[in-house]
């Protein structure tokens, strides 16, 4: 959905209330309109940067802070692999809402050019590979079951991978992603891993959760 | 239009202003708060400003819109207090400033365009602060050429 920002400040709630809102009681708050029939929403900045990021809604002309859930480089400091972890409802359509982040995170330059992208859903994830020619709406060219490198994690901590927040989702994929890169014994790094490169790329490198990139 | 043409504000801020400020200071930084020094706000012809030194912003009695048809002049609190964030993000970033002038017209230009980018500005504000922009590059061309360094 495209919104417009009216640049008009207020004292209120937030109509969006993401996991990271910072107006569920009075707090500053603008109006966006909601084109094309410009129906008014009140939204905190927090708010309106998660909605942009999650791929629900653009601003044109604007840009994203460059932030990742979990970011990692390698032993050389390189930034090779940018993930972003969304806690959704499996019934949604994964795939698409897939593309549809990248896209935005593209578009408002939410991310930077790296060799590895990863989106992490609960059920799937999606993996591009840096490659050319790219367009913002290219197709993942990984797409794996997410839950069964998932669940031992979450079995680990005794958490409940059906009901979780966001954050907890993001700290379970960013430990599962140090596993990976830490892991030295190769018959335990899945086929993907190994096929598309991702593993020789992170191996051994440092992983960072809510990184600016 | 040169941004010397234009004028900001120059009346030393009321508490009702400093309150409108702080509000848009605290919506465009979000989670990550910053300090706004307001200590110089009621003060005429004070300026609203980055210091690198103490990684702050202060608030000045210019980050009001002025008189003038310039888009600094007319540049709204929140376009103004965005430009500031800017400064403060891109120190963060590791740009150094340079201090002499005309060369500090380019900082303020990258700024500025910096600036217009946040996502919660409204279309004017953008389009003043990359009005701006261009100004500050005008002036910062014209300057070079006097100094024949630009033909």
């Amino acid at each position: 959905m495209n919104i417009e920002p009216s640049g008009v400040l207020i004292v209120g709630l937030c109509e969006v209330q993401t996991e990271k809102c910072t107006a569920r009681v009075p707090a500053p708050i603008t109006a966006v309109w909601a084109l094309p029939a410009r129906r008014q929403i009140n939204v905190c900045s927090s708010c309106l940067d998660e909605m942009v990021r999650s791929g629900e809604w653009q601003i044109e002309g604007a840009r994203l802070k460059r932030r990742a859930d979990v970011a990692v480089f390698d032993k050389s400091g390189n930034l090779q692999l940018v993930v972003e972890a969304k806690y959704i409802k499996p019934n949604e359509d994964t795939l698409n809402r897939a593309v549809q982040i990248r896209r935005n995170l593209l578009v408002h330059s939410g991310i930077p050019d790296t060799p590895f992208f990863l989106i992490v859903f609960p059920a799937h994830f999606y993996l591009w590979k840096k490659g050319l020619p790219d367009t913002y709406d290219r197709q993942a060219d990984y797409s794996i079951d997410t839950e069964i490198f998932l669940k031992p994690f979450a079995d680990k901590w005794r958490q409940s991978f059906d009901h979780m927040s966001g954050v907890e989702f993001e700290r379970l994929v960013s430990q599962w992603i140090k596993d990976l890169s830490n892991s030295n014994d190769t018959s335990k790094i899945p086929e993907w891993a190994q096929v598309s490169g991702l593993y020789e790329a992170i191996k051994n490198g440092s992983v960072v959760t809510e990184a600016s990139v | 239009m040169s941004i010397f043409l234009g004028r900001r504000n120059h009346r030393g801020l009321t508490d009702r202003e400093i309150e409108y400020c702080v509000l848009a200071w605290d919506y465009l930084c979000g989670k990550n708060q910053r300090t706004l020094i307001l200590d110089e706000a009621r003060i005429d012809h004070s300026s609203t400003r980055f210091v690198e030194d103490l990684n702050v912003v202060y608030l000045g009695a210019n980050a009001y819109p002025g008189e003038g048809f310039s888009a600094n002049s007319r540049m709204s609190v929140l376009a103004c207090l965005a430009h500031e964030l800017s400064h403060a993000e891109r120190f963060g970033k590791g740009y150094r400033r340079p201090l002499e002038m005309p060369d500090r017209l380019i900082d303020e230009a990258e700024t500025s365009l910096d600036a217009s980018f946040h996502l919660e500005l409204g279309s004017k504000d953008r389009e003043d602060l990359r009005e701006d922009a261009r100004d500050r590059l005008t002036d910062w061309l014209a300057a070079q050429s006097n100094l024949g360094e630009v033909s």
